[in-house]
């Protein structure tokens, strides 16, 4: 299969390919199928994405659904509207931002990530308010989300209308409305929190 | 439609949230089930009772012995475009004999996707329950396949009914049910849905490959 290196301004057309690299800016108009997408540069994207390993060191703006083994986003991921992000791992260390759902058995954010709902197996955000001023202005897309539900959730940072799980855990600078926790609960002083409802012991 | 919530059906069955969203990546359980609806408690999901149960001990009894991607096909073979030969439908004791023989036919082709074979045993089933003769089943099948034919999923239900003076078939959605005045005389009601799972575990060796 075909392997593609864009570093200058180009369309890559539809289809199937091993690799795909873009370093410069790069658009996309139909269905894509790699087993390895790596975007240092800006990528547009207006058809479906299936990719193995979709790593996104830059800017890549989706207009329809994205389905991945794993995802790597040190850079922005952003999906418009309310089309959907699958893997089955995914890392956020930049910016993910989707108007529809995140679903992954594993979803480990360092940095922001906005969406309706995220929802999976081990979800584990960790978005950091910096007490810095300057760095909070340039990050100004915040990770709120209305619905996290996931077997095991750790929250730093994190607003939500609705958190549902079987063992939760949430960490300082939250705003939760409704919790509801089968399992263990632990909520930071420094959080604030609505209603909780389950069968849970808090820690 | 009876329906079950979402967090009702965690506790029944034991399954994790984990189990439940990696399911619907894998299109084992379709993305339609997800019913949203709107609960004091704010927007809460639902999912059509007796079918999410039943997938469910489905998934959990098979999933030791097959892949998720087999499961899919097992348990989802509508999404894939095999098909299967009239041959491979003679031993279906599921499907009247007179309706098999008459299906190249009718339907101009002798290979079937599974909406099709669902819906000629739900055809059996009635023809079986209302003693139909093999005249009256074969009208009802050939005015009956250009609606089979429409629809784009098997989560319908089909119903059979009799104006007195003939017999017709009538497609609806699973969550909505039809009401019939009084000179209608409902013969069956039917699940696509139900009867394709139970017919996608009991000959799942046959949507495999």
């Amino acid at each position: 299969m075909q392997n593609i290196n864009l570093e200058g301004i180009g369309t890559i057309s539809g289809g199937e390919y091993d690799t795909i690299n873009v370093e410069g800016v790069g658009s996309c108009t139909n269905n894509i199928k790699a087993e390895n997408i790596h975007i240092e540069g800006v990528f547009n994207c207006a058809g479906e994405m299936e990719a193995g390993l979709l790593y996104c060191e830059g800017v890549a703006n989706f207009k329809s659904n994205i389905r991945a083994r794993k995802i790597n986003v040190e850079g922005v991921l952003s999906v418009k509207d309310d089309y959907k992000i699958e893997a089955e791992e995914i890392i956020c260390e930049g910016i993910i931002k989707t108007g529809g759902e995140i679903s992954a058995d594993i979803i480990k954010a360092d940095g922001c990530i906005a969406a309706k709902d995220i929802v999976g197996d081990q979800i584990i955000i960790n978005s950091r308010y910096h007490a810095n001023r300057i760095i909070n202005f340039f990050t100004r897309i915040k990770s709120e989300v209305k619905l996290i539900e996931a077997t095991t959730i750790e929250l730093r940072g994190v607003t939500a209308d609705t958190v549902n799980g079987r063992d939760i855990t949430i960490g300082p600078n939250c705003r939760i409305d409704n919790i509801d926790c089968n399992g263990f609960l632990f909520i930071d002083k420094n959080s604030s929190v609505g209603t909780i409802t389950g069968n849970y012991t808090m820690r | 439609m009876n329906l079950i919530s979402k967090k009702d059906l965690l506790a029944i069955t034991g399954i994790s949230y984990g189990q439940l969203y990696r399911w619907k990546r894998e299109r084992l359980i379709p993305e339609e089930w997800f019913i949203k609806q709107s609960a004091y408690t704010g927007q809460e999901t639902f999912f059509p009772r007796e079918q999410i149960l039943s997938r469910i001990k489905s998934i959990l009894e098979l999933k030791d012995n097959y892949s998720l991607e087999e499961l899919s096909k097992i348990l989802s073979p509508e999404t894939s475009i095999a098909k299967i030969s009239i041959n491979d439908l003679q031993d279906m004791n599921e499907i009247d004999k007179g309706l098999l023989n008459i299906m190249p036919q009718v339907y101009g082709k002798d290979e079937y996707d599974f909406f099709d074979i669902a819906f000629i045993i739900a055809i059996s089933k009635a023809a079986k329950k209302i003693s139909l003769s093999d005249d009256q089943c074969e009208g009802l099948l050939r005015k009956s396949i250009s609606a089979a034919s429409r629809q784009k999923s098997t989560n319908v239900s089909c119903t059979f009914f009799y104006t007195g003076s003939e017999y017709h078939t009538v497609f609806s959605p699973n969550s909505a049910p039809i009401i019939f005045d009084d000179d209608i005389e409902v013969l069956e009601q039917l699940s696509i849905s139900e009867i394709a799972d139970t017919i996608k575990i009991k000959y799942k060796n046959r949507f495999v490959h």
